[in-house]
Order: C-alpha cells, then structure tokens, then sequence
C-alpha cells in the first residue's frame, strides 16, 4: 500500500512537471546504426548530433573516465556504448572515426598517410627482420614532426601508428604498447582540440543536460590536461511558474493521505522497532539459551554502555565489559559459556539449560538490585 | 598432559605462551611452522623446550648456502670393510627437526626440504623411506636479512601450517629476562620430558577429534574469501588455506582444554595461517602495508555466527 501512495504521489509530481520534460524516446545510436549502407566500411556517419540527445549524461559521463583510465584501445573499445558514443563524439569534432582504423587493412592504412618521408620509414622498418629499438624512436620522432607542423592529417598521424604498432606486434617487440599509448593520446588530444575550437562544447551541451555533470568532466579532463575549457551549458531545467503554497499544500496532503492508508503497517514498523529493547519473545523460534543469553548481551549493553560488535566474539565482549558491570560479571560469564557449549558443543542437555536459567534470573536479580 | 608441557615451556620461556601454543597445536594439527624473528628473541629455544617436554627426538640444522640435499636427507656411502653401500640417515630422520636459518640455505635444499615435509617421506637414490610420526619442522628465519639469503618462493611458504612471529619482549618481561638468563639456560638444559612419543600421537588424534559446529566452517569460509576479495590483496587465502585454519583451530581449542572450536580460537590462528599465505599488490606493498593488518582487519569486519 505504501509503494501505490508513493507512486501516486510520483505520478502527481509527474504530471505538474509534465510540459518540461524531453518527450525523445528512442535509442539514437540504434537509428544511426539502421542508416549504415551495406558494402561501404563500416564507420559511422554522424552527421546529426541532435540523434544522440537522449544518451543519458551518466552514460557520457563513463565515456570520459574510460578515456581517462584507460591504456589501451581494447579497453575503450571493450565497452561497447562508451566506443560508439566516443565514436560520434570524434566524428563531430574531428571530422573522422579514429579509433575504427583496427578494421582496416594494412594497404588502406599506407593509403591513408599523406607524408611520404613517415611511408617511406614505415616500408623501411617493415622489411626488417629485427627492429632496433632507434629505428621505432626516429619513425615516432618523425610523425610527431611532421604532426606538430602539420604536413600530416590528425588520421594519416592515427593510421601511421596503427601500422607501426602492426609491425612491432608481429615481431613480438615490447614497443607497441607504447604505440598504444600514443593513439590513445592522440584521441585524447583530439578531443581538446575540439573542445578549444567550441565543438566538443556544443556536443557536450547537447548531449549533457545537467550543468552538475558537464562541470564534473570538466574537472577529470582538467587534472589530466590542465586545458580544457567548458562553458555553463545554456539549457536550463526550468519549473512552470507555480505558488509556493499551492506546492507546500500538495506536499502536505500527498503525506497525510500516505499516513492515513497505511496506519497499521505504520503501527507495526513502531512496534518492531520499539521491540529491540527488550523481552524474550523475539527469539521465539530459537532454544532457550539462546534467548537467555542475547535478552543477556542487551542488558549488559544497557549497563556497560558497551555495544557488542557483530565481529567481537562472546569472549571477547565479556573481555571489554567485565570491569563496568560489577557482580554482573559472574552470572553473565556463566550465560556466555553456556551459550558456547550449546551452540558451539551441541550440548543442549537439562543441566545446561538449568544453569544457564540460574545464571539468567542472577542477573536480572542482581541488575534490579543495582538499579534500585 | 599436554596443557602440563605448555604450562612448564612458558614457566621457562619468558612471555611466550602464544607462541608455544602455537608450535604445539601445529604438532598436533600435523603441521610445520615458521618462527620469524630478529636474532635473539628466543626462537631457537622455544623450539628446543618443546621437544625437550614432549619426549621426542630432536635434531638441529644450522642452514649455509653451501649445504647440499644429502646434508639433510642422507645417502648411501661406501663401507670399504663389508665392500657394500650402507645408508647413512641424514638429520631429517627424527620427530622434531630445527631448521635454523631457513633462508640461508640455496633453492635446492630447501625444497629438498620441503618435500620431504610434504609428501613425510624421504627418497634416497629411489629408496622410499618414511619419516617416523608424528615429523614436525620448526624452521626459523630473520625477517630483515636481505643479503646472503634465499627468500622462500609463495608456494613453498604454503606448506608451512603456521608462520609465528616472535617479537621483542615488553619492558617487564625483558627485565625478567635479564635476571633469569642463567637460571633459564640451566632449565632448558635439565629438562625432563612430561610426555613421551606414543602421548604425543594419542594428543594428535584427540585433537582431531575436536567438534567444528557448521557455522565455524562458514565463519572461516568467509574470512578466506574476505582475503581474496581485500582491495589491497593480489592473492588470497586458497581452501588449503582453510583447511589449515580449521585444522590449527581444532588443536589450539584442545591445547585451551576444549572438546569443540568457538570463534575465538578461528581467531587466534587465523594471522598465523593466512599472513603467509596472502601477497599484497605492489601499491599496498610500497605503502608498508602487511598482511598481518589485512588479516586483522578482515577479522574485524567478518561478523562471528548468530544468533
């Protein structure tokens, strides 16, 4: 009854709130999906940014710390959502998809670099059996060159080392994860870039509609990179104009209907929680000792002002409180080790369940005593 | 019987009850134990009370880089006299051996060694000789030697049942040390046993007859998987982790005078079953961080069975 009141009370909210809120619905990532022709590579063509409104920021949100965390382009890729989110993000920055260059072949990738001295390395560094490590440092120093100068395009520069990394792997050299490193850096690279010429800005504004979470990736891009700028986001979440009575009104009669509905199971929860104090009838499905010893613990808690943890053994307990309760110690040691021997011993016999009832009404003799 | 040797070891030995109730519930859990500690605390004494008390044989190697296999195990030599190949039966053939300075001896004897502790045979140029029971190594190491010194690898710690620190004594005990040095060294030196070999193996038996309630196996199951599941540990306690914590609980609750296992005994041999046990990731590691705070602090979040 209390879940159909609150969401009774939801639905109202709902509706007041009902004109603000974004009515897109479908998966935009799918419908992009859809518009792929077949027999052309499959790089997604997107075009429109405004399909990708209903990602929901947290979504974009694990898009960034996985380029943040991650080495690797498995890693990135390994997530299929963030990889096509990132994906659309670069295309609408940089005008290519460049982390989709592991599907092409080795031939499309040369095609790709428009710098014939980083071809010429490359071919070079591919007829060697062995690769000295000087050779990789002197092709990297060459793009990064030729990439700061700006003779390669930011894909020719993502081609290259895709090819390079090819390479050291067949080979079996240490190096490539290096290369891999790199890519990732230049994808990263990529997206400040695109966030300094206000492009990244207008997507994430699109895409992002809580002010909050922009200015968190703001932050993580910022400890990584120190440049990333993003601006407040223009889109607001704004409540229609509404008197302040009328909602503290609604508020108040959601509740008292809630309240009114579910008075017994209301009364209940007070009950049991009110139970914990005290009496043996909570353990009624346990044996005697049981009973005697937890109803016990409670009392030596109330007198000791000491809380039995639920790792702190029954020793243990009886270790920490034996100098705060006085002669309360000796019936309540006498409970503990009958606990043990029942519990731990399996000895449920006459003779335990007799003392350890002695021990009990000791106690509670001997705390009216201190008590009064 | 057995609660007589632990109460003469620690009249002798100055603040190291835990660690004698250590050696001996390993004794009688069947296990082998690791003392590791600075020089000078007593842990080669320890090791020589025990054995002295029990009434068993006992013999020491002192471990060098330079000893070899048949050192430890024997072999078989030439007797010019009969014109036949005799066996010559190394120190291993004994009930309590102290292996002083594990570390110190090269890869090869100590897993020499180590099998021999496992499998609790010996093979001699393909003759199969078993060690007589009950065989318990205490072997001792030196935790901040670093030079000269061959570090036991993860896999062969796990054969150890128990690693017992030994730590500095605390300022009174110290003290008392001091004035009983001589009169400690004399009683080691007239000990008289208070149990003999067959007491021994009637303990070992009795002690696996111990009562281990259900929810005591689940209490265990949970720490060892606590210590796979601890952020800052890179390998956990494995079920022969749990076996052994079962099995030196049952013996540390019949050494306490108990016919059953309560959760504080799972507590008091849980560092020294799972602090070897667990490696740390390299982050923890560098942060100085020990396994023994991971084991603490796993104890004091695993709730004990209920009601």
């Amino acid at each position: 009854m209390l879940w159909v009141s609150a969401l009774g009370l939801v639905f109202l909210l709902l509706l007041t709130l009902a004109p603000v809120i974004s009515s897109s619905q479908t998966d935009p990532l799918k419908v992009l999906e859809s518009r792929h022709t077949p027999g052309f590579p499959k790089v997604l063509n997107i075009t429109d940014i405004g399909n990708l409104l209903s990602v929901s920021s947290p979504e974009i949100r694990r898009v960034f710390e996985k380029l943040l965390e991650c080495n690797t382009l498995e890693c990135i890729e390994g997530d299929e959502l963030s990889a096509r989110i990132l994906k659309a993000i670069l295309y609408n920055s940089t005008g290519f998809d460049l982390i989709g260059l592991s599907n092409l072949s080795d031939r499309e990738l040369l095609n790709m670099i428009n710098d014939p001295n980083v071809v010429e390395l490359i071919e070079a560094l591919n007829k060697k059996s062995f690769i000295n490590p000087s050779d990789v440092d002197k092709l990297i120093s060459t793009l990064e060159n030729a990439r700061s100068e700006g003779s390669i395009s930011p894909q020719a520069y993502m081609a290259a080392l895709e090819l390079l990394k090819r390479i050291l792997e067949k080979r079996g050299n240490s190096q490539s994860s290096t290369i891999e490193r790199k890519q990732i850096e230049a994808i990263r690279d990529a997206l400040i870039e695109a966030s300094r010429k206000g492009l990244l800005l207008e997507l994430i504004e699109k895409l992002g509609k809580l002010y909050g979470e922009s200015q968190r990736w703001s932050q993580s891009f910022n400890s990584q990179r120190g440049s990333l700028e993003i601006r407040r986001p223009q889109v607001k979440f704004e409540l229609p104009s509404m008197s302040f009575d009328i909602v503290i009104l609604i508020l108040l009669a959601s509740l008292a209907t809630i309240a009114l509905l579910n008075a017994k199971k209301l009364e209940t929860l007070l009950n049991n929680a009110t139970k914990r104090s005290g009496g043996l009838e909570e353990f009624s499905n346990e044996h005697l000792i049981l009973k005697l010893y937890w109803n016990s613990v409670r009392i030596i808690e109330k007198v000791s002002g000491i809380r039995m943890d639920i790792s702190t053994t029954h020793r243990e307990y009886l270790a920490k409180v034996k100098d705060y309760i006085g002669a309360l110690v000796k019936p309540f040691k006498g409970l503990t080790l009958s606990y043990e021997l029942y519990r731990y011993a399996g000895i449920s016999g006459e003779v335990v369940v007799e003392e350890a009832l002695k021990y009990y009404n000791d106690l509670e003799r001997l705390r009216r005593l201190k008590n009064s | 019987m057995i609660l007589k040797v632990v109460e003469k070891a620690s009249n002798i030995l100055v603040e190291r009850s835990t660690e004698i109730k250590l050696v001996l519930s390993s004794l009688l859990a069947r296990g082998h134990v690791l003392l590791e500690g600075v020089p000078g605390v007593a842990k080669t004494y320890t090791a020589k009370t025990i054995a002295l008390l029990l009434g068993l044989t006992f013999k020491r190697i002192q471990m060098t880089p330079d000893l070899l296999p048949s050192d430890i195990t024997g072999g078989f030599i030439f007797d010019q006299r009969t014109g036949e190949f005799k066996l010559r039966k190394g120190p291993i053939f004994t009930n309590i051996l102290l292996v002083d300075e594990i570390n110190r001896a090269s890869p090869r004897t100590q897993s020499a060694l180590l099998e021999a502790m496992q499998e609790k045979q010996v093979t001699i140029e393909g003759v199969t000789m078993p060690l007589e029971e009950p065989f318990m190594v205490i072997a001792t190491q030196n935790p901040i030697e670093f030079e000269g010194v061959f570090p036991l690898p993860e896999a062969q710690l796990d054969r150890f049942l128990a690693k017992i620190p030994v730590d500095y004594p605390s300022t009174i005990g110290f003290m008392e040390i001091l004035k009983r040095a001589d009169e400690i060294e004399e009683a080691i030196l007239n000990l008289n046993p208070v149990m003999n070999r067959e007491d021994v193996l009637n303990a070992i038996r009795e002690a696996s007859m111990v009562r281990v309630d259900d929810s005591i196996y689940e209490y265990i199951v949970r720490i060892v998987e606590e210590s796979r599941r601890h952020p800052a540990v890179k390998l956990g306690g494995s079920p022969r982790a749990g076996i052994a914590m079962v099995r030196l609980a049952k013996a540390w609750a019949y050494i306490s005078n108990r016919g059953y296992v309560i959760p504080d005994d799972v507590k008091a041999v849980a560092i020294p079953v799972l602090a070897h046990r667990i490696i740390l990731r390299p982050e923890y590691e560098v942060e100085e961080v020990k396994p023994e705070t991971i084991v603490k602090e796993i104890l004091s979040r695993v709730p004990i069975p209920r009601p």
